[in-house]
């Protein structure tokens, strides 16, 4: 039998793990939908039918945010635990198919889990927005500041635009890797970590970018992934936003960004591998 | 056949468990492996199952190098751990989802152990206590039929009806191809089952080595052990102690001694104490020859 990958050791691998985790999986979905229902059903559906709108994205964005890395760390940091570590280590399977189970549980299974409950949650949300009924004087405010009645069901399409979404993409690796990274104090260290590569980024980039555009300037925006936004006294008063022409931008976004993910999933295989228990 | 041959490891720089450590352990025993506190007893069994690499030098289980943690070498052998996990399941589902991954385990005769320990398999592991779940695992692992079954202090936790059952069913699986390993400070629970004895020492570098790695009666051939009202006129005592009505010796084995003249049964707390007071003697005794003249 192939010693790297076999799909019945995988999928001997995968069962096992259902049947040994299915009670706290299956405790975790549903903390996961109460939460969710809870903030966004209270909180983003209750107001005008546009904040529902924005809501429902920065409440998508916030809970993944804080969600993913939990759920990351909660199942990887089986390896980090002496007891866990030893029966997971020696069960008859590569490090791969280890590493790829990791990969798919808290990845693939959670990315599915979370977006089938946000849909859920926002297919009733929707429906009790664009069912209300709304006090005269509330449509009269509404169509006099040209607002919507109603608003569609959530949907991805512009949701590249927000520079959120490379945060949102590296989190998984990202939480994967400082899992296996760090053994003790894996939760505290790995957010410190994280917080501060983001903030670090957020130092540097006006820096390089005075750098290389012009020292006089001033940086106003210089978030990962997003347009340069600089402003020039005695230009004309307004800042401009800079972006390198395309297709080059959209080269150097997507090659870092798939170079630091792969580089991230990399580095955590190769935790695994070294892991002494 | 498991070999370590000039292993040296330790946890962190300052200091060093194991240096130039070497050890054979041909298959088709039961090894019972002894030693103090901190010896590295647990580090080396987690050696030899991949959990650790050494920092120098290499660790062969039959074709296998554990630290590369090929499913070929893990479904080839089972540890059972001092302190270990079990999920929340019953034994049922437990055997269901791991008995796939050993191509060798054998479910009747699994069913058998359970009988013997008096387990339904339909009790959830969570709801157990130390010593069930340890019966549980020792029993999977004897089940599994892998050429290296090893096994990190398996009676504690036992009560005395199953310490006689470990006994009898660890015993049963032997076989010529098959490599038992036991740690244990529970010499008395094992003294019958276990055959060579590996037992670590310090070193005179401060590290820990194997003092002895000897069979059953090559300790018996070479050592005698007994009860003697006094100690006047023994052939060198390495170990002593008052009991009642006398003491309890591990002396030399010379056959023209009194002792040297009747055969003595191991008593493997009093060897263990003998091979920690005199290693340097014990070394010198056990390079020698066979002393075929010492028991008539």
């Amino acid at each position: 039998m192939n010693q790297t990958f076999s799909s019945a050791r995988f999928g001997r691998l995968l069962r096992k793990y259902w049947q040994d985790n299915r009670t706290e999986l299956l405790t975790q979905a549903a903390t996961l939908f109460v939460i969710m229902a809870a903030s966004m059903l209270f909180l983003g559906y209750n107001g005008t039918p546009e904040s529902a709108d924005h809501s429902r994205g920065v409440a998508l964005f916030l809970i993944s945010l804080v969600a993913c890395p939990l759920f990351t760390v909660q199942v990887a940091s089986v390896y980090n635990k002496r007891e866990q570590g030893i029966s997971a280590f020696l069960l008859p399977a590569s490090l791969f198919e280890k590493w790829f189970l990791l990969w798919l549980i808290t990845g693939l299974g959670f990315v599915a889990c979370f977006l089938g409950s946000f849909h859920l949650i926002d297919a009733v949300g929707t429906y009790y927005v664009n069912h209300r009924e709304w006090p005269k004087e509330t449509l009269l405010f509404f169509k006099k500041n040209a607002m919507p009645l109603t608003i569609d069901y959530f949907a991805y399409k512009n949701l590249h635009q927000y520079p959120i979404w490379a945060v949102w993409v590296l989190l998984h690796p990202f939480a994967l890797m400082a899992t296996l990274l760090f053994r003790r104090y894996t939760l505290v260290i790995s957010v410190l970590v994280g917080v501060g590569l983001f903030l670090g980024a957020l130092l540097i980039n006006p820096i390089l970018g005075k750098l290389l555009i012009n020292q006089n300037i001033v940086v106003r925006n210089a978030f990962p992934y997003t347009g340069f936004g600089v402003f020039k006294e005695g230009i004309d008063g307004t800042s401009r936003d800079l972006r390198l022409p395309q297709p080059i931008s959209d080269i150097i976004r997507w090659t870092t960004g798939i170079t630091a993910v792969t580089l991230l999933y990399v580095i955590a295989y190769f935790r695994l591998k070294e892991r002494e228990i | 056949m498991i070999q370590l041959d000039s292993v040296r490891f330790g946890y962190t720089r300052q200091r060093t468990i194991y240096d130039g450590l070497s050890l054979t352990l041909p298959p088709g025993a039961i090894y019972g492996l002894l030693g103090p506190n901190g010896a590295g007893k647990s580090t080396l069994l987690r050696l030899l199952s991949g959990l650790l690499f050494p920092k120098k030098g290499s660790v062969r289980v039959g074709p296998h190098t554990p630290g590369e943690r090929k499913p070929a070498f893990l479904e080839d052998v089972f540890l059972v751990p001092e302190e270990f996990y079990v999920p929340p399941v019953s034994i049922r589902a437990f055997v269901q989802s791991n008995a796939p991954f050993y191509p060798r385990f054998d479910h009747t005769q699994f069913t058998g152990y359970l009988a013997e320990f008096g387990l339904p398999d339909t009790q959830k592991l969570s709801e157990m206590s130390y010593g069930q779940k340890k019966k549980v695992l020792i029993g999977f692992g004897l089940a599994t039929n892998t050429s290296l079954l090893i096994m990190d202090e398996p009676t504690n936790g036992l009560d005395i009806p199953s310490k006689s059952q470990f006994r009898r069913l660890v015993a049963g699986v032997a076989d010529e191809h098959r490599t038992i390993l036991i740690s244990t400070h529970q010499v008395r629970d094992l003294e019958t089952l276990i055959d060579p004895v590996v037992i670590l020492g310090e070193q005179s570098n401060g590290s820990m080595g194997v003092a002895l790695n000897a069979s059953v009666e090559a300790i018996t051939d070479r050592l005698w052990f007994g009860l003697v009202p006094d100690l006047a006129g023994l052939p060198p005592v390495l170990h002593s102690e008052r009991v009642v009505g006398g003491y309890a010796v591990v002396t030399e084995n010379h056959p023209d001694s009194l002792a040297g003249q009747r055969s003595s049964r191991l008593d493997l707390e009093r060897l263990y104490n003998a091979v920690q007071a005199h290693p340097a003697r014990i070394r010198q005794l056990f390079a020698q020859q066979p002393q075929t003249y010492a028991r008539s």
